[in-house]
């Protein structure tokens, strides 16, 4: 059915999506709907021109085919209700697999992460005796700790997202200032870029009111975003971080890299789960995609505002507003 | 000397907390399923408790529910070491009268440590 359609209408691909989710083109239903409309139209050129010619009585036939098409629409609804619980149901699994795998990845990774905390702790006590640093034997244990604190993050987001998906994610709604928490991760992010050929840049008023949101999330939605910001400014440049507090309901905050940009044709998309842009693939640039999924959320449900302009080749700025604490 | 019950079925984890609380000058009892946490309550009489979710034979919701429907072992503070982290976990574990709880990823050995000092000068 699939190949008879790409033969006939190959611009039209309404068994792609189902073929992808496994289904048949019987349970499919952009198929399904298309054939109900035709066959709609046709049994009523039809009855209209059976009655008119060939019936006394022209309520008979109209009768007859209205009552084989509701038996046909009950069929074909089932069809369709089928298929959708089928797609929904591949999309709950999904979800569940990923919150699965997530939390089974946390007993190894708690693992590591103790291990390497008692390994710090005991080197550093047989420095203390000798009073040599172990400076290359530091040098390993810090890079596992810091991977290992990186996946860790990485599941928590991950866990995040089947949370969202699950409609389970549930937020910690507390007073706090959006500037200091900035301050030190841009302190943070120039002390790891140190050297880099990335310099980042802070600007913010004297006085920012506080906001009212999910601390811990928004700290994540921060670094997300400066992260990427960095890391899509293949080359020199310098990337601007911006507060603003104009007095109105909500505190803006803004961060404007001078790196690739977003092609017009994929801004629809930035938001969307897993997705990532064709010219950052194009360069190589490592990302899973979610990060601005989560952000978008973590934003909106705290009552806040997401979003960003964008030229190809010229740069970003990615902003968000939070609500002031009242 | 206070006491502490480390309840852990993953083997590595249950030495690296045994090994920092001792270095911190607790003293240590383990178990490594809720069945065999229970016995050593009754047995020890532990200062406060560690206690894993996920755990064979008796899991942590049971031996939490048990140990507070005993007169004996109401008051002991339980600090619930577990890497379930949904809402679903926390509120019912919280409900069931645990005194905090740790997501063991987003935890330190240290900040463990820490959280239990709390914990007992609250007590």
């Amino acid at each position: 059915m699939a190949e008879l359609q790409k033969k006939t209408l190959p611009h039209i691909n309404f068994f792609s999506e189902c073929e992808r989710a496994g289904l048949s083109w019987w349970q499919c239903p952009p198929f399904l709907f298309i054939s109900m409309g035709v066959l709609t139209i046709f049994t009523m050129l039809f009855t209209a021109i059976i009655a008119a010619r060939y019936f006394e009585e022209p309520e008979v036939p109209t009768v007859v085919a209205v009552t084989v098409v509701a038996i046909l629409f009950f069929v074909m609804g089932q069809s369709i209700i089928q298929g959708f619980n089928k797609i929904a149901q591949a999309n709950r699994m999904k979800t569940e697999f990923i919150s699965i795998a997530s939390h089974q990845l946390r007993t190894p990774l708690s693992v590591f992460k103790w291990t390497l905390d008692l390994m710090v702790r005991d080197m550093s006590d047989e420095e203390k005796k000798t009073g040599v640093p172990n400076n290359e034997l530091g040098r390993l244990v810090g890079a596992l700790t810091d991977s290992t604190e990186r996946m860790a993050r990485m599941v928590n987001a991950l866990l995040d997202v089947s949370r969202i998906d699950a409609g389970t994610i549930v937020f910690d709604s507390q007073p706090f200032s959006l500037s200091e928490l900035t301050e030190k991760e841009v302190a943070n992010f120039n002390e790891l870029t140190g050297g880099a050929h990335v310099k980042i840049e802070y600007d913010a008023p004297k006085s920012v009111r506080p906001v009212k949101a999910d601390k811990l999330r928004v700290t994540m939605v921060v670094q997300n975003l400066i992260d990427n910001a960095v890391r899509y400014t293949p080359g020199d440049g310098v990337i601007t971080v911006r507060i603003e507090d104009a007095g109105g309901p909500s505190v803006k905050w803004s961060v404007t890299d001078q790196g690739l940009g977003i092609p017009e044709t994929e801004k629809k998309n930035i938001f969307g789960k897993f997705f990532r842009a064709e010219n950052v693939k194009r360069e190589k640039i490592v990302g899973s995609g979610i990060g601005l999924y989560i952000a978008k959320s973590i934003i909106e449900k705290t009552g806040g505002k997401i979003g960003f302009e964008s030229r190809e080749g010229k740069g970003s700025t990615f902003w968000f507003t939070l609500p002031v604490a009242r | 000397m206070q006491k502490i019950l480390v309840v852990e079925d993953e083997i590595n984890l249950r030495r690296s907390i045994e090994e920092i609380l001792s270095k911190e000058g607790y003293a240590v009892v383990s178990a490594s399923d809720g069945e065999e946490a229970l016995s050593v309550v009754e047995r020890e009489r532990p200062d406060l408790i560690l206690l894993d979710l996920v755990l064979p034979k008796k899991d942590g919701f049971s031996v939490l529910k048990a140990l507070r429907e005993n007169e004996a072992t109401v008051k002991i503070p339980v600090v619930v070491l577990s890497n379930l982290g949904e809402m679903e976990d926390v509120g019912r574990v919280l409900e069931l009268g645990a005194n905090r709880y740790l997501v063991k990823t987003d935890y330190k050995l240290s900040e463990v440590v820490e959280k239990v000092r709390e914990t007992l000068g609250k007590k």
